[in-house]
């Protein structure tokens, strides 16, 4: 999972630590005032540059309609709860269908 | 007359919904004193991005925040799902912003895994690639995880390393590692 988080840091180090531009968030404002997310559970932009698919180790694409990190070209979805974002591949969301029925992942 | 920090509020660890998150030990406060040891270096320091690696209930992260300021990205990785809700809880407070991120499988969530290197002999050899030219690695070790060859092996990376504290507790000998580029 670190190689995951480290692996645009292993490609940009220099560049991607500087450009991570820190705004202090006072507890419940969500930014981007997206009706979706609640108080105190806004996803940070910021994190796109730092983290990649566990499994590809690819950036993902911040999906705003589903609070979703999504890997396109695996088609799978990362979920992100109360803010958190969850890069375990067992919880993540098939989002193209399988002939075989999958088990629906467990939400925390 | 060195300024000293106060230790971040964590009754909620270990408890409830966080019944199993590690409940702050020794360790977590041994990790916490060689912070506040370095505490001046760490604020010139001014970092952008500050990683913990197995937050577990993020009192750690939290005093690190309390001491270098909001200016820092704190980034919170734990295996366990209920370490990362329970650093958010953490977090708030304390009125410090940190960043969980969830990982892997709950069976290496305490100690590091197997021999208690599982995580660490993953990371260790990423580390030298991630730390900036300025930036400072600490490792908190047990007499058993080998703290010398992690020294020696870090050191053939171009990190240089030394115990900054050491402690006994129980039957265990604690230190804090740290590292730096040479």
């Amino acid at each position: 999972m670190f190689r995951s988080v480290f692996g645009r840091l292993l490609t940009e180090t220099g560049c991607v630590l500087r450009g991570v531009q820190r705004r202090p968030i006072p507890g419940g404002v969500s930014l981007r005032g997206l009706s979706g997310l609640k108080d105190g559970e806004q996803f940070d932009l910021s994190l796109l540059e730092l983290l990649v698919c566990p499994l590809s180790k690819k950036p993902l694409r911040y999906a705003v309609e589903t609070n979703e990190l999504i890997n396109e070209e695996l088609g799978i979805a990362y979920p992100i709860i109360d803010g958190i974002p969850n890069m375990i591949p067992q919880d993540a969301r098939l989002i193209r269908k399988h002939t075989d029925p999958s088990p629906t992942p467990t939400q925390a | 007359m060195s300024k000293s920090y106060t230790t971040p509020v964590y009754s909620h660890a270990a408890r409830g919904d966080f019944r199993d998150v590690y409940d702050p030990a020794e360790d977590s406060f041994l990790l916490i004193d060689a912070l506040e040891k370095d505490a001046e270096r760490l604020q010139l320091m001014s970092p952008c991005v500050c990683l913990e690696v197995g937050s577990g209930s993020g009192v750690v992260s939290a005093f690190l925040a309390s001491v270098v300021g909001p200016s820092a990205l704190y980034l919170c990785t734990d295996v366990n799902p209920a370490a990362a809700q329970c650093t958010a809880k953490t977090a708030s407070c304390n009125d410090v912003s940190l960043q969980p991120v969830v990982g892997t499988g709950i069976e290496a969530a305490w100690a590091g895994g197997e021999r208690g290197r599982e995580v660490t002999d993953r990371f260790l050899p990423v580390v030298a690639q991630l730390l900036s030219s300025k930036g400072l690695f600490y490792l908190i070790t047990i007499a058993e995880n080998d703290p010398e060859e992690i020294i020696r092996l870090l050191g053939k990376c171009g990190l240089k390393g030394e115990a900054c504290l050491s402690t006994r507790a129980g039957n265990e000998r604690l230190s804090v590692l740290r590292f730096h580029k040479s």
